[in-house]
């Protein structure tokens, strides 16, 4: 009874006019996510790492196509003798060649980032929507999307990379040619999508008998509405978590097919960098190797961290928000 | 008839059994399976039954958030049934639902203000006043709730807060008919009161419809001005509430009525007890489907359905039993 009284209690107070405009002001799953994630410190600075690789990998890029020949653009230049330890000239040393290390890693930034961000961008447009669709319409066109997957995942990891290497390679889309990286980060994508397409297809399946789904039919949602507005805001941390986690395979992915050759084996990547270094680390060379997956470790950390605040405050259940009503 | 503003005529949902590699059906479950019934403007029907027997699929097939096998169902003379895309979305916008789960019917990545103003943005009805923030600040203080709510997530409310909010989102489109779908067999039972007080107060002020299900009784004796007993997907008895609860026909009904717990000693009576269970909807028997367990069973009972008719005497009582015809 007594939250009867309570609620009546509350009813005869008009709303101030400021707390209903200020609560018309952010109201959105994804702009209260935001202002949740700014208050959490730790990924406010993983974000700001993140963001100084992207920026680094972006520069690269643009010094690239504008032909600047500046800092890590300067990495085939001779420095020193080959295999010089760190110093105070060489900060992390040098190679077989005699190039510097820090320039290496630096210029590797850019291959990494690239593949990352390619390869998520097209497993998530991929998997995503065929994951969603498989989940809510079942039936035949659920049958044709498993059975798609599950011959995907069937074939070996690398030789299915491979293939679409090959096939893609010197291949045009849309006007834009294909070179041997571009078919890489391409076919990344294109294999890695199965993982994603799996998990939110039963979390679809799972909410899509839900009330909630049925209350929106009732008052006649479309499907299209269902599955982006009502769906997917309930399954997409797992996105987030999965990509967290999938980044280094994506690293590693670019690193064996650079081995193989398929990459762009005669420039710098941290992969081409730790594979060196298997032969350099009976020497006692480990500067290569250890500048190459301290770069790796630092992204994927904050990557980790910050996926995870970022799921945690996409989830209202998940916060304690005193600030509700600031 | 005429100021019916539903009428459900035969309607039948059957769900196929699909099995093996190429999903053929090798059979149907009659979850409904020729009812029919009519509410009038501003009364309230309850449907009552135990778990399993149709009632939700009943109201799932009237708004067709599940596709019914046969029949027909007219709400304000359109066919529900047999309408296209563009009514069945009109249609929708003045039949509205109450959910059983207030835990699973509220999105939980929505705010409050959200879920009940989506069905506005979606209708785009140009008929409510003011802005879409008032209106939903209104709809909250309608059904109880501070308006400064309007930002928070339904996790952070109870069962029965949650439920006034899908009381407020079902109210959103100033519907005429409301489909409850055992809106409060979720909450306990000083809840149950709030909630429905509050719907009463809402028919009374809004003019509202209800149909209502429910296996609690004495909710629905509470509740509605007509009642209809559902066993295996069929309505075994249907009479106005205060006939039903003082002089129950169908064997059925008797079993369910003398099952309500009585607080007074002088009020309880004989306890009638079923012997047997529900029998199989997949497999049911042949003839009247309460056959199996019915004390008066003999003869037709066991070879042909009973139809629901109005028996002599007792003028707006029907019943389907052979033996009270």
């Amino acid at each position: 009874m007594s939250e009867h009284q309570q609620i009546m209690k509350e009813v005869p107070q008009p709303v101030p006019k400021g707390r209903l405009r200020r609560a018309q002001s952010s109201r959105s799953l994804w702009a209260d996510g935001l202002r949740r994630l700014r208050r959490h410190k730790l990924a406010m600075v993983c974000s700001a790492v993140i963001v100084l690789y992207f920026l680094l990998a972006g520069s690269i890029h643009l010094a690239e196509l504008c032909g600047w020949r500046v800092g890590p653009m300067l990495w085939a230049e001779q420095v020193g003798q080959s295999y010089e330890p760190p110093s105070s000239t060489n900060l992390l040393g040098t190679d077989i060649f005699g190039q510097s290390v820090l320039r290496k890693t630096l210029y590797g930034a850019k291959i990494s980032i690239t593949v990352v961000l390619c390869a998520s961008l097209v497993s998530i447009a991929i998997g995503v929507p065929l994951g969603a669709v498989a989940g809510y319409f079942r039936g035949f066109v659920d049958e044709i999307i498993v059975w798609i997957y599950s011959t995907l995942s069937s074939i070996p990891y690398i030789l299915l990379i491979l293939a679409f290497a090959v096939v893609l390679r010197d291949k045009s889309l849309l006007g834009y040619k294909l070179t041997g990286i571009t078919a890489v980060y391409l076919a990344i994508g294109l294999t890695s999508w199965v993982g994603i397409c799996r998990l939110i297809r039963g979390e679809v399946i799972k909410h899509k008998d839900r009330e909630y789904v049925l209350a929106a039919m009732s008052y006649g949602c479309s499907r299209r509405r269902i599955i982006f507005k009502h769906l997917l805001p309930n399954v997409f941390h797992l996105v987030i978590i999965d990509f967290s986690l999938r980044f280094v395979a994506f690293i590693h992915a670019e690193v064996i097919l650079s081995f193989l050759g398929l990459g762009e084996a005669d420039r710098p990547s941290w992969g081409a960098m730790i594979n060196d270094a298997r032969i350099e680390l009976s020497r006692g060379v480990w500067w290569q190797m250890v500048a190459a997956t301290a770069a790796i470790f630092l992204l994927s950390l904050a990557l980790n961290i910050f996926g995870d605040a970022l799921r945690d405050s996409l989830d209202p259940k998940l916060t304690n928000d005193q600030n509700k009503y600031e | 008839m005429s100021d019916e503003l539903l009428a459900v005529d035969n309607l039948k949902t059957y769900y196929p059994i699909k099995k093996g590699l190429l999903r053929r059906t090798i059979g149907q479950v009659k979850a409904v399976d020729g009812i029919s019934f009519g509410i009038e403007k501003g009364r309230t029907l309850g449907l009552v039954g135990e778990s399993g027997c149709g009632k939700t699929t009943v109201a799932r097939s009237i708004v067709r958030l599940v596709p019914a096998t046969a029949g027909k169902v007219v709400f304000e003379q359109t066919d529900v049934l047999s309408a296209d895309r563009e009514d069945l979305r009109r249609l929708r916008s003045r039949i509205s639902l109450i959910f059983q789960d207030p835990y699973s019917s509220l999105n939980p990545r929505m705010t409050i203000g959200n879920i009940i103003g989506e069905p506005l943005k979606i209708q785009k009805t140009q008929r409510h006043r003011g802005t879409y923030f008032e209106q939903v600040a209104v709809l909250l203080s309608k059904v109880g709730l501070s308006p400064g709510h309007i930002n928070r997530y339904p996790h952070e409310f109870s069962g029965g807060q949650r439920q006034r909010i899908g009381v407020a989102r079902a109210l959103a489109l100033e519907p005429k008919l409301i489909i409850c779908d055992e809106p409060v067999s979720a909450l306990d039972v000083s809840i149950q009161s709030q909630i429905l007080n509050l719907l009463k107060d809402l028919q009374e002020e809004l003019g509202l419809t209800f149909l209502f299900i429910a296996h609690d009784l004495a909710v629905v004796e509470f509740f509605c001005d007509v009642v209809a007993v559902m066993y295996m997907g069929r309505i075994v008895e249907r009479a106005a509430a205060e006939e039903l609860y003082r002089n129950p026909l169908h064997p059925y009904t008797r079993a369910l009525i003398s099952a309500i717990p009585q607080v007074e000693q002088s009020q309880r009576g004989q306890r009638t007890i079923l012997g047997g269970e529900v029998p199989s909807a997949l497999n049911p028997p042949t003839g009247c489907a309460f056959g199996p367990r019915c004390p008066l069973a003999a003869g037709d009972c066991l070879e042909q359905t009973p139809m629901l008719k109005e028996k002599s005497n007792y003028k707006g009582h029907f019943v389907a039993c052979w033996q009270l015809i």
